[in-house]
């Protein structure tokens, strides 16, 4: 796992600033020193000070189970002591292959309790997929419950698939291992789209987890704090709603069903007591639109994923009040969050809900042509702070790409360039405008067209493809692929289905077109408009839409379980009007990305 | 949106049918036929969602579990659901 960190000595680009910029960027990043640091410990050493602090305290409710600190610590404890047992040393990497459950947090506590990281999975991925993802981290070991475990060893040929029950550990109480966390290990590995095909691995330090909930700017988190686990565990909201609590003597409150449901969701929040809730765009807008009641007696909402619609937000003020609605925005390579927009008016003259500004202890830029922008000029975002991953897994030319060093007002630092395009307005928020690349966002999961397109491609009956969005009939955006087959005899709906048996329901396309052939623009580009064009005049013909085969997958808000889990982080992305998923929100601004990918 | 509840006697299949049509126009999808499935013709998770949201508000909590709406996922397969689901 240290294979793809930082190469020695990167070059450093000096990032030239006008006074205009440079005084907007101190405006923007002024608050984040001023608070108190994070403390320089591992999640083991937080998570233990607070079962010390507080072992009576509920940490943990699943269905009709609590578990208090001392009793979640000592089933961590003995799991931990069996993973040491199995072979499971510091630097490892652990995949917890599980639905929601309270073996599930045992289990990532575990991982962490012998200085491994832990890589949550998605049962519901393809064998081949999961086993590419298990070979990208060197994962070994695989914890699963104990009804999956043979199931589970045939799935992954050649791992130690090891069984994780309540009631087993709880017989044979044993120690923790002898093994002392540092900030700087890795906590977890999330998974993201990758535009070659293959997935990107990404590694995230302790630090960036203590640094995302310690002090938090956007949402109060405290002993008192009640939080849901919501989200697929593999989507990196996880890491806020589990963490978020678990290292502040809090609650964390598992969703008790596989699939999320409006009025299920009301009584559990009011049930518990949950304050602070991570809603993806999708879902957010799903509830204020048919339940809005049911977020009443949060203390916080919090929503990112994907550009939010101004409809639901003055809708969500009407019905929260101006101190309840906070955005955020964030990659999964930044650990979860990097800035925040408490939503409290929305100013005529703003068109689309700014992403706000830094978390704490982060910093944000925006940078075009080598300088950085002053307000209203358009660049790219660049984040800087302990949130920051080391770097993709094995891939070092796509680290030094994206992870770089700069110096911006005579500081040096490390900076995660997002590929995200934004600028500062004249009130100091940022404001996305889009993708600088073919990366795109569909309910909430962030997808790399050119992964769905790679596959596509590689199938023995597609002569070309072209992936791309377009915005769905109840809002958002839906993937759509047209294919050019190689003979008459293609069959659309047999096409898309290999791809469902090959990629996570949230990368297949929910239409997929024959074509005889792809037309071209006059500059010779893909004619994505005259496709879509061409789309919407043959209605419901070729393939249509599906569930993703394997269940209710695609919603980033679906939980754990058949639900689709996309590394997706939180990052915004266009809805409703973008004609692409690289486009923005509302007016398009001259020069954003092309909106489709193509492989010849 | 008309509740087929109303009234002394069970709403009957058509017209719990009726409902499901209606239901799915009002989310933006066009499922005029007792055998048009929700999801091949655009229904997604979230669409889903909301469906069964709206059924919980008519016929009352658990109505239309996910699990059934996934398995079967005609306008008769979810009328049949509602109607299995809410007879007490």
């Amino acid at each position: 796992m240290t294979s793809t960190t930082t190469r020695p000595d990167p070059p450093v680009r000096i990032i030239d600033a006008g006074p205009a910029a440079l005084d907007a960027h101190r405006a923007l990043n002024a608050d984040h020193d001023t608070g108190p640091g994070y403390p320089e410990q591992g999640l083991k050493e937080l998570f233990e000070a607070q079962a010390a602090r507080r072992p009576d305290a509920t940490a943990l409710v699943h269905r009709d189970t609590a578990l208090t600190y001392r009793r979640l610590d000592g089933l961590a404890d003995a799991l931990a002591a069996r993973l040491w047992a199995a072979g499971v040393r510091p630097g490892a990497t652990v995949t917890v292959l599980m639905e929601r459950s309270v073996e599930l947090v045992v289990a990532l506590l575990a991982a962490v309790k012998c200085g491994a990281a832990y890589l949550p999975a998605d049962p519901g991925w393809p064998d081949r997929r999961l086993a590419d993802l298990l070979d990208l981290a060197g994962s070994a070991h695989v914890l699963v419950r104990a009804d999956a475990a043979a199931a589970t060893a045939a799935r992954l040929p050649g791992r130690a698939v090891l069984p994780v029950e309540r009631a087993d550990l709880a017989a044979h109480p044993a120690p923790a291992p002898p093994h002392r966390g540092s900030p700087e290990e890795i906590a977890y590995v999330n998974f993201t789209s990758g535009s070659t095909g293959t997935p990107k691995g990404v590694p995230v330090r302790h630090r960036g987890v203590v640094h995302l909930v310690h002090d938090a700017r956007y949402a109060r988190l405290d002993e008192d704090a009640v939080l849901l686990q919501l989200a697929p565990v593999s989507f990196d909201a996880a890491t806020f709603e589990l963490w978020g609590a678990l290292l502040h003597g809090g609650t964390v409150v598992l969703y008790p069903s596989a699939f999320v449901r409006l009025g299920e969701l009301g009584r559990v929040l009011e049930r518990h007591g949950v304050t602070v809730l991570f809603l993806t765009t999708a879902l957010f807008n799903t509830v204020v639109d048919e339940a809005p009641r049911v977020l009443a007696g949060l203390r916080t909402v919090l929503t990112g994923g994907e550009a939010h619609s101004l409809t639901h937000m003055a809708a969500a003020l009407r019905h929260y009040g101006t101190e309840k609605v906070v955005s955020v925005y964030g990659p999964t390579e930044c650990t979860t969050f990097s800035t925040f927009h408490p939503v409290r008016e929305l100013p005529p003259e703003e068109t689309s809900l700014p992403i706000g500004r830094p978390i704490q202890h982060t910093r944000a830029y925006v940078v075009a042509e080598g300088k950085l922008c002053a307000p209203g000029e358009t660049g790219e975002v660049l984040i800087a702070g302990p949130g920051l991953s080391p770097g993709y897994l094995g891939l070092p030319e796509a680290t030094a790409r994206q992870f770089v060093e700069v110096e911006i007002d005579g500081v040096r630092e490390r900076v995660y360039r997002t590929g995200d395009r934004a600028h500062l307005s004249p009130r100091g928020h940022l404001v996305f405008q889009g993708r600088l690349d073919h990366q795109v966002k569909v309910n909430g999961f962030r997808i790399e067209l050119g992964e769905v397109a790679h596959h596509l491609d590689a199938h023995p009956a597609v002569r070309r493809s072209f992936v791309t969005t377009r915005p769905h009939r109840q809002g958002g955006q839906e993937l759509v692929a047209f294919v050019v087959p190689e003979g008459p005899e293609v069959d659309a709906r047999a096409v898309r289905a290999d791809l469902a048996r090959e990629l996570p329901a949230y990368l297949v396309p929910s239409v997929l077109r024959l074509c005889a052939e792809l037309p071209l623009t006059a500059t010779g580009k893909v004619d994505r408009a005259a496709l879509l064009a061409r789309a919407e005049e043959s209605g419901g013909a070729a393939a249509p839409t599906g569930p993703a085969p394997t269940g209710p997958a695609p919603t980033g808000p679906a939980p754990t379980g058949p639900a689709p889990t996309g590394p997706a982080p939180t990052g915004p992305a266009p809805t409703g009007s973008a004609p692409t998923g690289s486009a923005p929100t509302g007016s398009a601004p001259t020069g954003s990305a092309p909106t489709g990918t193509v492989r010849p | 949106m008309s509740n087929p509840t109303t009234g002394t006697d069970r709403p009957d299949a058509q017209a719990l049918q009726e409902w499901v049509s209606d239901a799915c126009r009002g989310l933006g999808l066009d499922l005029p036929d007792p055998e048009n499935d929700f999801f091949e013709s655009g229904g997604t998770s979230l669409t889903a969602i909301r469906l069964i949201s709206r059924a919980e508000e008519v016929f009352g909590e658990d109505a239309l579990p996910p699990e059934d709406l996934f398995a079967h996922s005609t306008v008769r397969e979810i009328a049949a659901a509602i109607d299995r689901n809410t007879r007490s």
